[in-house]
């Protein structure tokens, strides 16, 4: 804004008229036009820098609960896993080859892979994530093997 | 209106059409860097809540005959559905709060776990072992990097594997 006085010496100083634009149609002076320029990029400037912090934040909260909820799911799925594969792994090597697979697969890089999300990182159509679905179902199996009541 | 001010309002519309420009210039590539950040953000702060859940459904399904297990269980089920799964500052605030709960509990119903476990003489199902677990499925062991793309997450898959 420092330069706002130095700006308006200039136009003044002119002898060029100042004309006010009309809608659509607008030929500026030279002045005008130099006018312009400065405040338009300093606008651009500002609006690029506050809009920038705007769009992180905007989307990281339309992010975030999806995150949350795969990231939620995915624990517990391991934790389920986790402690059957302690209590039963000795005894059933499906149920220990399960649980380390699942630690591959559902980590953070695979579950957020863009081969699931969309280019917009948004989940398939149906909002399902088809890794964890699978996973799930095979918990699921493992639940009813060793009567465990999910609440 | 004056000359003086036609030219002020001027300048002002001059900005006012800068300022639009240059906030829709990146809208959606700025929009989108932050989702993906968020996405990660949130699948990192849920996923030890949501091992310790699957952890309690086991716990209660084995029927361990520990009043005090049992208690624990339910405080820690009572805890986490009070978790709000937005990232609103009260929120934020909140699970900080709960979380450092939580992991206490959580470590007494594990030494609870231990005890009754003792007879198996294996070595010990720790809150630390479940805490390791949720860091290396977080990415947050080998520090998960935000354009990681597929070549260099099968390198850290692999390094998982290791442990």
């Amino acid at each position: 804004m420092s330069d706002e006085n130095d700006l308006l010496d200039d136009v003044w100083g002119s002898d060029s008229d100042v004309e006010l634009p009309h809608e659509n149609e607008v030929k500026y002076s030279r002045d005008l036009q130099k006018l312009r320029e400065q405040h338009n990029k300093r606008g651009y400037l500002d609006g690029i820098v506050s809009s920038k912090e705007a769009n992180l934040q905007q989307g990281f909260n339309d992010g975030f609960p999806t995150g949350a909820n795969i990231g939620f799911e995915v624990g517990k799925i391991i934790g389920i896993l986790q402690i059957l594969n302690y209590r039963y792994g000795q005894e059933n090597s499906q149920l220990r080859d399960d649980y380390q697979e699942s630690l591959k697969v559902l980590k953070i890089a695979n579950m957020l892979s863009k081969q699931v999300f969309d280019p917009d990182f948004r989940l398939p159509d149906d909002g399902k994530h088809p890794i964890l679905q699978k996973w799930q179902a095979k918990v699921d199996e493992y639940c009813t093997l060793y009567s465990i009541t999910r609440k | 209106m004056s000359e003086f001010d036609e030219l002020l309002h001027l300048e002002e519309d001059f900005y006012n059409e800068g300022y639009q420009e240059g906030h829709n210039e990146n809208l959606k590539s700025n929009f989108l860097e932050g989702k993906q950040f968020g996405l990660q953000v949130g699948f990192q702060r849920f996923v030890l809540l949501g091992q310790m859940v699957g952890i309690c459904d086991v716990l209660d399904s084995m029927n361990l005959q520990s009043s005090a297990l049992s208690k624990n269980v339910q405080s820690i089920r009572d805890l986490i559905s009070k978790i709000g799964m937005t990232n609103d500052d009260e929120n934020v605030e909140e699970l900080e709060k709960i979380m450092i709960k939580l992991k206490n509990k959580f470590r007494t119903i594990m030494i609870t776990f231990q005890r009754i476990m003792k007879k198996d003489k294996r070595e010990p199902f720790t809150f630390e072992i479940i805490e390791e677990i949720s860091r290396i499925i977080a990415g947050e062991v080998q520090g998960f990097v935000e354009d990681e793309d597929v070549s260099e997450a099968k390198t850290s898959q692999d390094q998982a594997q290791a442990w």
